[in-house]
């Protein structure tokens, strides 16, 4: 077998993930750099979040491997690969409910990366709501902040574990264009600051943008991988997403994403 | 007065109560017997919520109080353990049926989680109830002695000797629990078990190792439930199968825990000092028959009025954290 290259930060080798009778990943291989932001996009059921999930920990392949950081991490469990620094966000928020939107911060704080005993927490929250435009509701109990609040809240708790990778699904979906150029921003400047982004992205209206290079999936394959302006003029990308099943509310048409202008 | 001041004032003269009361009036013996058995559930109830606050609600906890309670006699007469290396050897029989089912229902959430731990209660009650040449069956143990005196280094604790020493004995018994009980609340620990019990996968991508928390929560609150039950054993004199390893006894602590509150440090704690006196000194004179429907209709009470517990009116209105 070949050894995991150093340059890679994370390495995905011909997953497989099969449950029940549904083939929900085929033969998924991926490569990313230190640095890189990549989006995934593919329409509805293509097995975007099942990736994540699967880099994350939560679902384990049926065959296939992780590498991370050049170790193989297939058989780790969530806890120990947030630990090692890659942290997710859900597209359907899991706050803490009955804990305020700083005290869920601080669970991250404490048991991430750098797994900090004590202090005072608070304090140290606060920076991290800060970045997602959350401060003023830092007293807030998970369960009374909106959705879009939630939302914020997941990407603030998943870069308080001091993160080196972070797979964000679906953080802009539904967000007004001066909103998603909030989140460009964020996302920039994390990368200057030395992370690595994966963002699953299914209306484009984010990684057109931002990302680096564009992964298409499609019932569980991987059927192209490229600069997002090439990848959005091919023929294939636009049958998967306008092709044979069409969604009511439209792909990445709709007029209020600023990927709208960039499109064919 | 600010109402913070007041349930301060409240809570200390209470406490004061408790640890000077048995002084002043010794020959208060229904009084001393009563308190000291309302600590002795005290302390139960703690140990099941430690089980609770990782999210997990148990009715199977009469197993481990069962196996305390036989694993302590049965060392000593067989064996002839001394007391209180038996009582301790008692609650790692429980700690280790608890690490078995943190194995076995490793998967297993709410309702079914519940259900799995009450089939399980049975399992170990059926077994001593049938292996009669070692636990002589449903006839029971009789003949248990009190417990003796308590070698502590510095003191000699004379347990045995009267009521009053029972009762300062099973009072410090619930001064440990709470202490451990604080810490499942309060330490880093504490942090885990309510990240776990509010949203378990959040807390496993924020790096909070779900499995190890809550089985060091289910071993300790296992663990605590066996040496309650080999304490029993001496308080009481006896046991049979059908008394230890009751349902009743292991729903008694999610009672205590629900009337008091059970996110608080001191809610358990209350519900049992509260609940059980007001059951065994007010109801049981009145109501001699059916004194024991209050626990009953206090539950249904609890979730209906104050489903937080008793503790959040002793607690100042701010955020908890």
């Amino acid at each position: 077998m070949v050894p995991a290259t150093e340059q890679n930060l994370l390495e995905l080798r011909a997953i497989e993930v099969i449950w029940g009778p549904q083939r929900l990943l085929r033969n998924i291989s991926l490569q990313v750099s230190p640095q890189e932001i990549i989006g995934i996009i593919g329409p509805n059921g293509a097995g975007k979040t099942t990736l994540m999930s699967v880099i994350s920990g939560q679902v384990s392949p049926t065959s296939g491997k992780v590498f991370y950081q050049g170790q193989d991490i297939t058989a780790w469990p969530p806890h120990r690969r947030c630990r090692a620094g890659i942290a997710r966000t859900f597209q359907i928020p899991r706050p803490f409910a009955d804990m305020t939107a700083w005290e869920n911060v601080a669970i991250g704080i404490r048991f991430g990366r750098r797994r900090q005993s004590a202090g005072f927490l608070r304090d140290q929250a606060l920076p991290y709501l800060e970045l997602v435009g959350l401060t003023h509701k830092a007293d807030t109990l998970g369960k009374d902040l909106t959705l879009s609040e939630q939302r914020r809240l997941e990407v603030a708790r998943a870069l308080a574990t001091e993160p080196q990778l972070v797979l964000l699904d679906e953080v802009a979906a539904g967000l007004s264009p001066k909103m998603v150029r909030h989140v460009a921003a964020l996302v920039e400047k994390l990368r200057q600051q030395g992370l690595t982004l994966l963002i699953i992205d299914h209306f484009l209206n984010l990684t057109l943008e931002v990302a680096d290079r564009l992964v298409v999936l499609d019932r569980g394959e991987k059927i192209m991988e490229g600069p997002p302006q090439e990848i959005i003029r091919h023929p294939e990308v636009v049958g998967a997403y306008l092709g044979t099943r069409r969604p009511a509310k439209g792909p990445p048409t709709a007029g209020d994403s600023p990927a709208s202008a960039e499109r064919p | 007065m600010e109402p913070d001041t007041v349930r301060k004032v409240f809570s200390w003269l209470a406490a004061l109560l408790l640890i000077v009361g048995p002084l002043l009036f010794p020959e208060a013996e229904v009084y001393l017997l009563v308190f000291g058995l309302a600590c002795f559930y005290a302390a139960l109830a703690m140990a099941w919520n430690i089980l609770a606050l990782s999210g997990l609600l148990s009715l199977g906890h009469g197993a481990f109080f069962g196996l305390g309670a036989y694993a302590a006699v049965l060392l000593q007469q067989k064996l002839l353990m001394p007391v209180y290396p038996a009582v301790v050897a008692g609650g790692m029989v429980g700690a280790l049926y608890g690490l078995l089912w943190g194995l076995v229902f490793k998967k297993l959430r709410g309702a079914y989680f519940a259900l799995a731990t009450l089939a399980s209660l049975e399992i170990p009650r059926v077994i001593v109830d049938n292996w009669e040449s070692l636990t002589s069956g449903s006839m029971g143990i009789v003949g248990i002695g009190r417990l003796p005196a308590l070698d502590l280094g510095i003191l000699t604790l004379p347990v045995g000797a009267g009521l009053r020493s029972q009762y300062y004995f099973l009072f410090g018994w619930m001064a440990f629990v709470t202490v451990l009980h604080r810490q499942a609340l309060r330490s880093r620990w504490g942090w885990a078990l309510r990240a776990i019990r509010e949203n378990e996968v959040a807390a496993e991508v924020l790096g909070v190792n779900i499995y190890g928390c809550r089985l060091a929560a289910l071993g300790l609150s296992a663990f605590l439930t066996g040496v309650c039950g080999g304490l029993y054993a001496h308080l009481m004199g006896l046991i049979e199968p059908a008394m230890v390893f009751s349902l009743q006894l292991a729903a008694f602590p999610l009672i205590l825990s629900f009337f008091g509150g059970r996110f608080a440090v001191f809610g358990p704690l209350i519900g049992a000092l509260l609940l059980y006196p007001l059951d065994q000194l007010v109801l049981q004179p009145l109501l001699p028959q059916g004194h024991a429907a209050v626990y009953g209709l206090v539950i249904i009470l609890t979730i209906f009025f104050f489903p937080q517990g008793l503790a959040t009116w002793f607690r100042p209105q701010s955020k908890t954290s």
